[in-house]
């Protein structure tokens, strides 16, 4: 979403899940789950336009290397990292768990299947409907593919894409949002959580293009099906340590980048009937 | 039985009735009579008849001896003062500072010369800069004596150029790795202890298997080292690489352990696991696989870390090691009357009432003592009398006798099992463990 409307990599990006995390597991101890996310993901959302105002958007006003836009993100969420990592120090939240008891829905083919899968798959199923309606069927989300494609063009046509670049900071930080409160309800929650996982976005990101939506989407289910259900398999097979699963990502992105650098960009079946045919 | 408010994980806080006052005076007139030492008085043999501690032999010091000037002693500090064990870390530093001007006091008040400086260096938790910090102190500052409350791992890396130097390292890291013959003395017990403790409870519960699940770090592989060692029956292992976004698929690692050893009660999963760990898996184990409840589960002193069950997580993992009859060893730490009185002071002017202030305070007083008894300010020289010195000191956290290696010579452990009282749930004592006696159950089982 960022990527798309800034043109380049928001390293930020991993402590605006982190941010949503906390959020989402602090509240859980005054309100119900639902609510507690939905309270993450609008601060996310709102850290996000921050982001994008007061750092983002008056460099890239001024600036237009990519490599300094990068690294003032990266320095954001350093602080940001170590702003959060004091206050959790110092309230005792380093390790901290959201209060949501989930339970065992049904079991399929062995495997347990517990509520909270189901609730995740749902919201991101519904986000992606979501987001595609938005982005298709309404003014706001045309005015802000049209800024995204070309920026110059936009304007010329009265697009405000300051208004809609600041947008897609918010949308990116609300999804981020989401994805620390479920992420934090499934494992734990920690200062590091968000930088920890860039890794994995990013890969997921290179399979899906850095731009397509969909192609991002399908990216998150390569990455999560190669880290646990290959990674369980070579345990098994071949006692290869499941601590390893981030070599997954790293393979992925570098075989993604030698084979096809746009990812799933582009693709549609009419390309892969071409391919298939010669 | 009193839980102190802000403390560290894997401590239960026993109170040791009787002498607080009695050991304050003496304390008083200890620090007075080793100051005296400085102007040049000779006081051989122990300052015995003291309720407390006694210093065994004092020496006058070679720069000092027949001449009252400014002397200064330098005791270096490192811990983690920022980076993500910044709290743990400047907890500690309080403890040394207030041992530092509270001896510093009495020195003046009974017109001693001798000072000690505290020069603190911020290793932020990490071995590179642990290394570099212990450099600097002994370069710069010429430190020959150093207070560290850093982990294990840092200390080990630090542990070639301590050696190489004759550096007196007096800290509270715990793991087994450290047990060894030189210069590195710790007032806190070695965690082979609560290995020892995990080894009996292997063999009271009659358990024939076991899976041993730890963290590859200098804490895991410590224990782990020990449980090896001594479980006669069959072991398997699951190592878990700290640091990761999750341990779901250790957890998997666990169960397909575990049925390939079968799931009953004479199989034990033996948890010794960092904070995070241990919320991780726990939390996962009785959603994805909870079967798991049929093992014997035992947890080393990382039971008391308060992350894995409420108020602080969600009743799922603490409900399945009741419903599982879970047991672990959780330390006992004895906090007498004396040091009451610091942690009140602590809450009233730091803020926190960190147990590990406590620790932090007795390292540095057995240093300070020993440096005046050495009579010299040499590391190989205070590091031959530092375990006399120990051995009669009587410190905030009860007495300070150490073994061959350097370490706390003995740690009971209660034996514990989580229990929900009302809504609340609790880490109720079950049982205790001390080297001697081994397991002793508070009630058939």
């Amino acid at each position: 979403m960022t990527y798309s409307s800034s043109r380049f990599p928001n390293f930020a990006h991993g402590e605006l899940i982190t941010i949503g995390a906390y959020v989402s597991a602090l509240s859980s101890r005054y309100v119900p789950f639902l609510p507690s996310v939905l309270l993450a993901a609008a601060v996310s959302s709102a850290c996000g336009v921050l982001m994008y105002f007061l750092v983002v958007g008056p460099l890239l006003r001024r600036v237009t290397k990519t490599l300094f836009l990068m690294i003032a993100t990266f320095s954001t969420g350093l602080i940001i990292r170590n702003m959060i990592a004091l206050l959790a120090e110092m309230y005792g939240y380093l390790v901290l768990k959201p209060l949501v008891s989930t339970e065992i829905a049904f079991t399929m083919a062995g495997s347990n299947i517990s509520t909270l899968f189901l609730w995740a798959l749902s919201t991101s199923w519904a986000i992606v409907l979501g987001l595609h309606l938005f982005l298709t069927r309404t003014r706001t989300g045309k005015e802000m593919r049209a800024a995204s494609n070309n920026p110059q063009l936009a304007m010329v046509c009265g697009i405000n894409t300051e208004a809609t670049t600041a947008l897609s900071w918010g949308i990116g930080g609300m999804l981020a949002g989401l994805a620390g409160s479920f992420w934090g309800a499934f494992a734990s929650v920690d200062p590091y959580l968000g930088s920890s996982s860039l890794l994995t976005f990013f890969a997921a990101s290179v399979i899906g293009g850095l731009t397509s939506f969909f192609g991002t989407i399908v990216g998150g289910y390569v990455i999560g099906f190669g880290q646990n259900f290959v990674m369980n398999r070579l345990n098994i097979q071949f006692g290869i340590d499941v601590a390893l699963k981030p070599l997954i990502s790293f393979i992925i992105i570098l075989v993604v980048l030698l084979v096809r650098p746009r990812g799933l960009a582009g693709l549609s079946l009419e390309n892969l009937k071409r391919r298939f045919a010669k | 039985m009193e839980h102190l408010t802000n403390q560290k994980p894997g401590i239960g806080i026993m109170k040791d009735g009787g002498e607080g006052s009695k050991e304050r005076i003496t304390r008083r007139k200890a620090i007075s009579t080793a100051g005296k030492v400085a102007v040049g008085l000779v006081a051989g043999g122990a300052v015995g008849g003291l309720a407390g501690y006694s210093i065994p032999t004092i020496l006058v010091p070679e720069q000092t001896a027949g001449a009252k000037q400014n002397i200064e002693y330098k005791i270096g500090f490192i811990g983690g003062l920022t980076g993500s064990q910044a709290g743990f870390g400047n907890e500690t530093a309080d403890g040394v500072e207030y041992a530092i001007n509270e001896f510093n006091g009495v020195l003046q008040n009974s017109g001693a010369a001798p000072r000690f400086r505290l020069i603190k260096v911020d290793d932020q938790n990490t071995p590179e800069v642990a290394v570099r910090a212990i450099t600097s102190l002994k370069e710069s500052e010429g430190v020959q004596v150093v207070i560290s409350t850093t982990g294990s791992g840092n200390v080990l890396a630090m542990k070639s150029y301590v050696d190489a130097n004759k550096i007196v390292l007096v800290g509270i890291s715990s793991s087994p790795l450290l047990s060894v013959k030189d210069t590195i003395f710790r007032v806190i017990a070695s965690d082979a202890f609560q290995g020892l403790a995990i080894v009996d409870l292997i063999k009271s519960l009659g358990v024939e298997k076991t899976i041993i699940a730890y963290p590859d770090n200098a804490y895991g592989n410590g224990v782990r080292n020990v449980l090896v060692q001594h479980i006669e029956g069959e072991v398997a292992e699951v190592k878990v690489t700290p640091g990761q976004l999750d341990y779901s698929s250790e957890a998997r690692v666990i169960n397909n352990t575990a049925e390939r050893l079968g799931v009953n009660k004479k199989t034990a999963i033996a948890l010794s696991l960092d904070e995070t760990q241990m919320v991780n898996i726990l939390s996962h184990i009785p959603q994805t696989f909870p079967n798991l409840v049929d093992l014997q589960w035992l947890v080393s002193d990382s039971i008391t870390q308060p992350g894995w069950y409420p108020p602080k997580a969600p009743p799922d993992a603490a409900d399945f090691f009741i419903r599982a009859k879970g047991l672990g060893a959780s330390g006992q730490v004895i906090v007498t009357p004396r040091a009451t009185e610091v942690l009140d002071y602590m809450k009233r002017e730091k803020g926190h009432t960190s147990v590990w202030s406590l620790y932090s305070y007795d390292s540095t007083y057995i240093a300070m003592l020993s440096i005046l008894s050495a009579g010299k300010y040499d590391g190989e020289t205070i590091s031959g009398v530092l375990p006399t010195v120990s051995a009669s000191y009587n410190g905030l956290t009860g007495p300070k006798l150490l073994d061959e290696f350097g370490d706390l010579a003995s740690q009971v452990y209660d034996i514990v099992e989580m229990q929900k009282v009302g809504d609340e749930y609790k880490l109720v004592p079950v049982g205790v463990w001390s080297q001697a006696l081994g397991i002793t159950f508070n009630a058939p089982r």
